[in-house]
């Protein structure tokens, strides 16, 4: 099953990717706010063996239906049978890219997985992301305490959450505001 | 600022960004304001091409960076 929007689309994460995963998540800008920035490419590929074994996450490489380049990441973790967290999502592609990768991950989330609530977990410093939930129709649930530890700092992590219901006035606004809108 | 219409434009950005201050809208840019996040940037070509009437190509939006250049966009359209 491909799972797409019109400008994106997602592949299944796999041990070719942790060379690309690797320096992604390296960049200054991006490993700052990561609570466990790899080490090494060795340390990201044994990572990422793990984490592919393991059926509650699903992690996805995003890519620009434009030239086919991978631009980004994107996971749903700790699945259940009723939830899942979604995160992992570093987008470098353009702004309606990285939007498009959000919205196609929910929709996979809910629409196949069935699920009925998907949540985040964000860095409080974070404030770029912290505002783009704000401003997403998740519902904001609140402060979870030194849920964080990065460079020996405990950091508070902020959810919000979609529920099928939310996440359609969000695909909505995006589809107005992108023109995709029927 | 050209005419009126782009006086609403100034209005419909205090409140995308929430700012009530013009002098502070004017002077604000997208790698220092917290507030300027994916979404709202979007929001700003949603508000730039239902006010030019025009497309805006994607790359020219990736590359607008403060109030100012939306203003800019605004006067040449």
């Amino acid at each position: 099953m491909k799972i797409e929007g019109k400008f994106i689309y997602l592949k299944k994460i796999g041990i070719s990717d942790a060379n690309y995963i690797y320096k992604l998540r390296k960049k200054k800008n991006i490993s700052l706010y990561l609570h466990n920035p790899p080490k090494s490419l060795d340390a990201q590929k044994k990572w990422m063996i793990d984490n592919i074994k393991n059926k509650k996450n699903l992690d996805f490489i995003i890519l620009s239906k434009k030239n086919n380049k991978k631009i980004g990441t994107i996971a749903l973790n700790n699945i259940t049978k009723k939830d899942a967290e979604w995160g992992r999502w570093i987008s470098q592609g353009n702004i309606i890219e990285n939007i498009e990768s959000v919205i196609v991950l929910l929709d996979f989330g809910f629409k196949h997985l069935n699920l009925i609530n998907l949540y985040s977990l964000t860095n409080k410093k974070n404030k770029k992301v912290v505002n783009f939930h704000k401003n997403t129709t998740a519902l904001n649930k609140g402060t979870i305490k030194s849920f964080f530890l990065i460079r020996n700092k405990k950091i508070d992590a902020i959810k919000f959450s979609f529920n099928k219901k939310r996440f359609k006035l969000f695909k909505k606004k995006f589809q107005i505001m992108t023109g995709l809108a029927q | 600022m050209k005419n009126i219409s782009n006086l609403k434009v100034i209005k419909e950005l205090h409140k995308i960004f929430k700012l009530k201050d013009k002098n502070k809208l004017l002077k604000i840019n997208r790698e220092n304001f917290d507030k300027w996040d994916s979404l709202t940037h979007l929001q700003i070509l949603f508000l730039l091409e239902k006010n030019t009437k025009k497309k805006i190509p994607i790359k020219k939006l990736d590359k607008i960076s403060s109030v100012k250049e939306i203003i800019k966009i605004l006067d040449e359209n």
